[in-house]
């Protein structure tokens, strides 16, 4: 099992941040990290590049609703990005892309 | 002399005169790998005291097809976890604070599917679901806590709050999620049960902004068919092969 990770990489207007490994209800303390980091981010735009994210729970889903509220406001756009396999299709099936916009 | 017995026991972090206890009072007989007798059953109940999680490879591996933690179970209630071992093809029972720190779902799935054929859509469905099983019995059925409360910082921080206090609480870090496992020509069904309250799930609007309560949503796409029993303390969730 990989616990889950991510990098935050800022580039022109936006933040990058790239997670991997299993996103699940025990990364709360991690999530809540990140969702700060992101709060104090500067840049208006926050793209989660899901590409490398091998799984996602049910509670992991919840955590990224969460950063989308707390990130609108403040006025800044919370995006999903490059989901594939077992998070793409969690994402379909909890209609995410009716609350958060997910981009390819 | 080989044995024959279709189930016998072993044990790591134990002492041994307890096993031969429990070896004598459930009728299986002990197990030792290598040994020179041999062994002909086909499944080993392996009975887990300390530092077990340092060898999990091993723990996991044929022919062990059942664990047990110890932990401080008294002798009448480790000799019920091996009736209920009994009855299943595979069969896990750790205690919550162990499946709060440790991917139980996915060693046992693992397990599992290494002596049998599972399609890589069962294992992506079973693994998704009984995830999902383990996780609404450890938080909402042995450590009785709601879900995060509103979509804020705060709200996750009193869920982390709320967890760290239940787990350090031996009452309720103590209680048992045991998981079985059974296959049939056509299916194979996994049963997760714990030691909470149990309870009814709510009807919920599926586009809700909500932090919590999709877990059932996932677990219905994912199998067959699931079912609640024992008042909500038991979930059998059935998954084509």
């Amino acid at each position: 099992m990989s616990e889950m990770d991510y990098t935050i990489e800022n580039k022109d207007q936006e933040a990058q941040v790239r997670m991997t490994g299993r996103l699940t209800f025990n990364d709360h303390a991690k999530l809540r990290a990140l969702i700060k980091e992101m709060l104090s981010n500067p840049a208006k735009r926050q793209i989660l590049d899901l590409g490398a994210l091998e799984f996602v729970d049910s509670a992991g889903i919840g955590m990224l609703l969460i950063a989308r509220e707390e990130l609108s406001n403040l006025d800044k756009q919370f995006v999903l990005r490059k989901a594939t396999g077992q998070v793409k299709r969690v994402l379909t099936v909890a209609q995410l892309g009716k609350l958060i916009t997910i981009e390819e | 002399m080989a044995l024959t017995s279709a189930t016998a026991l072993r044990c790591l972090g134990f002492p041994t005169e307890r096993l031969a206890r429990l070896s004598a009072a459930s009728g299986h007989p002990v197990w030792h790998p290598g040994d020179a007798s041999g062994f002909i059953g086909a499944r080993v109940i392996y009975l887990l005291g300390h530092a077990w999680e340092d060898q999990v490879a091993e723990v996991f591996a044929v022919p062990n097809s059942a664990w047990v933690e110890v932990g401080s179970l008294d002798d009448q209630a480790v000799l019920e976890l091996i009736r209920r071992a009994d009855d299943a093809e595979f069969f896990a029972s750790f205690t919550t604070g162990t499946a709060n720190r440790f991917d139980v779902s996915g060693v046992f799935l693992g397990a599992i599917a290494s002596r049998r054929t599972l399609s890589d859509t069962c294992r992506e469905n079973v693994e998704l679901a009984l995830h999902e099983a383990l996780c609404n019995a450890l938080l909402h059925g042995n450590l009785q806590m709601d879900g995060i409360g509103d979509l804020s910082v705060d709200a996750l921080e009193q869920f982390s709050s709320n967890l760290m206090r239940r787990m350090s609480d031996p009452d309720f870090a103590n209680r048992r999620i045991d998981v079985m496992c059974s296959f049939d020509e056509a299916s194979v069904t996994f049963d997760v049960v714990d030691q909470g309250k149990g309870f009814t799930p709510k009807p919920k609007n599926k586009t809700e902004a909500k932090a919590c309560g999709r877990g059932f949503e996932l677990i219905a796409v994912s199998c067959q068919a699931f079912h609640l029993l024992d008042g909500g303390r038991r979930i059998s969730m059935s998954f084509p092969l």
